[in-house]
């Protein structure tokens, strides 16, 4: 297994081969639209970065759902950030159409010259024609056909099979455009702001923690099939407080989440920092900064932890670790020898419980954690 | 949406071009090189213009059938005439390219009173005065033209954002130049040609004579040189022929300077040359003279202004000076004289780069995709 980053630096020469490549030079304002979950949002953050490097004067904007704001929010090559509430469905047809034609009327007044469009979703589609940029692209799309294809000016194709890294197919958007991403612009971005730092300091030295003098774990994910089984975390928690390290567990603020974590530290029973369901986005991403390293599962707080360069010891199930990854960061990733995985499925057979974690050992956790730390 | 220079699948097309000014310049220019081009490729092409304009004469030599209309003025008569017109060949063609203001209007309207025998309209705008963001002008722009080419990005700009139209509706396709006729040529043979000094080092600028151009610092900056090997040539006439004429005289210059007044063909005179310079001060969108010097493989000396640092790229492709600057201007070509080698590969930068971003074909192209998507 690659121990260091995925970022290969390769050679390429100059120039591009495209017909139909734009020139960054004429980029007034562009738009990213990412409408996913958190992690998926932080993995555009490259193209923001790379787009940026390519077309200096052009203003980048993004469009994502709100929750997931914090992940872009602050990011150097952004300009404005747009958001849609996922909850605008609830409060009626009326506001719901009242807020859609506001964010509408918003986007339409920036004029943007390129509309990067990073999801399969109709949603980009219409958007790409109601905004009429000069330059779209989106990813191809095997079903939908003629109307998708009309949408967008450029089409860029995906690689199948969980083999390709999503940042890299993120940034393959901007390939198929003629810009090649390069450097320290092809990293993950977090910027976690002045006051979630703040915030972050006191808590650590109320605990008596020092930075870079812990270690985060975070066992819980929205998707509990991806998760390592309680018993096991216990005993990682015991061999790793018998080290005489000091540990900062972390979770998001949801009932299950605590459940879990509030188990597994009763199974433990060792001396622990529990800030389960305390931090919201910005200060987790703080918090993680300042650990020294980073346990979990592959979840948003392991994308997190790669975007803020702190180095991970990651346990992938069912989700593809070439897919998913930490990215550029110092990293070990822990599986079993399943032939299965990646399956992609939630749990055996969609029975919500993978085994492939079940069979990994907690000899296997230590032994990534205590090389990550040794290096 | 917009396809950005796209090659389409081939198809004739009968293009009408309207033009009711009646002078002559690079508007005019365009037009005729655009349509003979669109000939070579395979289309047809109609001019529509008043009798008496310029172009009207000039189109024949150019190998375009045009048709005159009375079409100068915004009249009631000459709308009565340009709806008549497209009424009658109503079928016969595909698109309607109107480059003026007159006759965009008196096609839009024609057009509004027409229905469903309306043509479609692609609206060129060559010059850079602003429009004023009023209902008609967005009307005009927006909806009585199916798309707007403009002839720089900075025109493209200003239009996009006064009159708030979307932004796949404009498109900046800046005039190409022949890169076939403006190619290095024999530099021997084309100074005994001209009756220019073999062994000299001939330094070259054509340009209109006007203060904006700085001529007055490139004789300035020779003076200060003060090297037995340059000679200038100054292509082009104007109103400041009179003052340039008595500065040569005063720099005491008169010896090593050439006027060689309006020149209908330009090739041999870039062809004769070593560098091309040009120091001007304002109004330079991308000038069509340095693509012309850079396409003969000349090494070129210019400002930053307008939009010439787009092709004129420092140490690739030429070099940039500070306007108003002698002292700088006379570095930069005590710089290309002292080192031949750097000199012959800038002007070798130029060649190549203007092959690639400044020949005629790139704009043909992109204005057959144009055409081609608003006739559908």
């Amino acid at each position: 297994m690659n121990p260091m980053n995925d970022i290969v630096s390769v050679s390429v020469p100059p120039g591009s081969y495209l017909p139909d490549a734009i020139n960054p030079a004429l980029l007034r304002r562009a738009l990213v639209i990412k409408l996913r979950h958190h992690g998926d949002v932080l993995l555009t953050s490259p193209v923001l970065s790379s787009l940026k490097a390519a077309a200096p004067a052009c203003e980048i904007d993004a469009l994502v759902f709100s929750d997931t704001a914090p992940m872009l929010q602050g990011h150097p090559a952004l300009h404005t950030l747009h958001c849609l509430g996922r909850d605008w469905k609830k409060l009626g047809p009326l506001t719901q159409l009242r807020k859609e034609l506001g964010i509408l009327k918003a986007l339409r007044a920036r004029q943007y010259d390129l509309i990067i469009h990073l999801t399969d979703h109709p949603r980009g589609a219409w958007l790409t024609r109601l905004l009429k940029p000069r330059w779209a692209v989106a990813p191809q799309r095997s079903k939908g056909g003629g109307w998708w294809k009309k949408s967008f000016t450029h089409l860029y194709r995906t690689v199948g099979g969980g083999r390709r890294h999503t940042v890299e197919t993120h940034l393959d958007a901007l390939r198929r455009l003629g810009i090649r991403p390069q450097g320290d612009a092809r990293k993950l971005s977090l910027v976690p702001g002045t006051a979630a730092e703040a915030r972050i300091d006191a808590l650590l030295a109320q605990h008596g923690l020092n930075a870079k003098g812990f270690i985060q774990i975070h066992p819980a994910s929205r998707w509990f099939f991806k998760c390592w089984p309680v018993g096991l975390n216990a005993e990682l928690l015991r061999v790793l407080a018998a080290q005489g390290l000091k540990i900062v567990m972390t979770g998001a603020p949801d009932p299950r989440e605590r459940e879990m974590v509030d188990a597994i530290l009763n199974q433990a029973n060792v001396p622990v920092v529990n800030l389960t369901g305390e931090l919201n986005l910005s200060e987790l991403g703080a918090l993680t900064s300042r650990a020294r390293l980073f346990v979990g599962v592959d979840s948003a707080p392991m994308h997190i932890a790669a975007a803020v360069g702190t180095p991970c010891v990651a346990l992938f199930g069912p989700s593809g670790d070439k897919e998913w990854g930490p990215w550029g960061v110092e990293h070990r990733i822990v599986t079993s020898s399943h032939s299965c995985r990646p399956c992609g499925q939630d749990g055996c057979g969609g029975g919500k419980v993978s085994e492939c974690l079940y069979a990994i050992s907690v000899q296997q956790v230590s032994q990534a954690i205590a090389e990550v730390l040794a290096s | 949406m917009a396809r950005y220079n796209t090659i389409l699948a081939h198809r004739p097309m009968h293009i009408v071009h309207t033009e009711a000014s009646c002078g002559w310049g690079g508007q005019e220019i365009r037009i005729l090189e655009e349509s003979r081009g669109m000939i070579e490729r395979g289309h047809s092409i109609t001019l529509v213009c008043p009798e008496e304009a310029t172009i009207f004469a000039r189109a024949k030599d150019w190998g375009i059938s045009a048709i005159a209309l009375p079409i100068g003025e915004k009249r009631w008569a000459n709308f009565k005439a340009m709806r008549a017109w497209i009424l009658a060949n109503h079928g016969k063609f595909d698109v309607i390219n109107t480059h003026s203001s007159t006759d965009s209007w008196l096609v839009a309207l024609s057009n509004l009173s027409l229905g469903k025998k309306a043509c479609p309209v692609v609206r060129t705008r060559h010059i850079s005065a602003p429009v004023k963001n009023s209902f008609v002008n967005r009307w005009l722009y927006g909806k009585a033209a199916a798309q707007v080419v403009t002839t720089g990005e900075s025109l493209r700009n200003d239009l996009v954002d006064h009159l708030s139209l979307p932004p796949d509706h404009v498109q900046s396709i800046f005039t190409g130049i022949n890169t076939k006729r403006f190619e290095p040529g024999d530099k021997v043979a084309m100074r005994t040609q001209l009756g220019l000094d073999v062994n000299a080092k001939w330094i070259g600028i054509i340009a209109t004579l006007r203060s904006w151009k700085g001529h007055k610092y490139l004789l300035k900056a020779v003076a200060e040189l003060d090297d037995p090997r340059i000679r200038i040539v100054i292509v082009g006439d104007g109103p400041q022929r009179d003052k340039l004429n008595r500065l040569t005289v005063e720099l005491g210059l008169s010896r090593i300077v050439r006027f060689a007044g309006q020149q209908r063909d330009v090739v041999p005179w870039l062809q004769a040359l070593d560098m091309f310079v040009l120091p001007s001060y304002a109004n330079e969108g991308v000038s069509q003279a340095v693509m012309q010097a850079m396409a003969t493989g000349l090494p070129v000396i210019t400002t930053p202004i307008g939009s010439s640092s787009d092709i004129v790229k420092p140490g690739l492709t030429g070099m940039l000076v500070p306007p108003k600057d002698s002292k700088a201007l006379a570095q930069a070509i005590r710089t290309l004289l002292d080192n031949p080698q750097e000199a012959h590969k800038l002007g070798q930068g130029a060649r190549s780069f203007a092959l690639e971003h400044c020949g005629i074909e790139r704009m043909l192209t992109r204005m057959e995709a144009v055409f081609q998507r608003v006739a559908g």
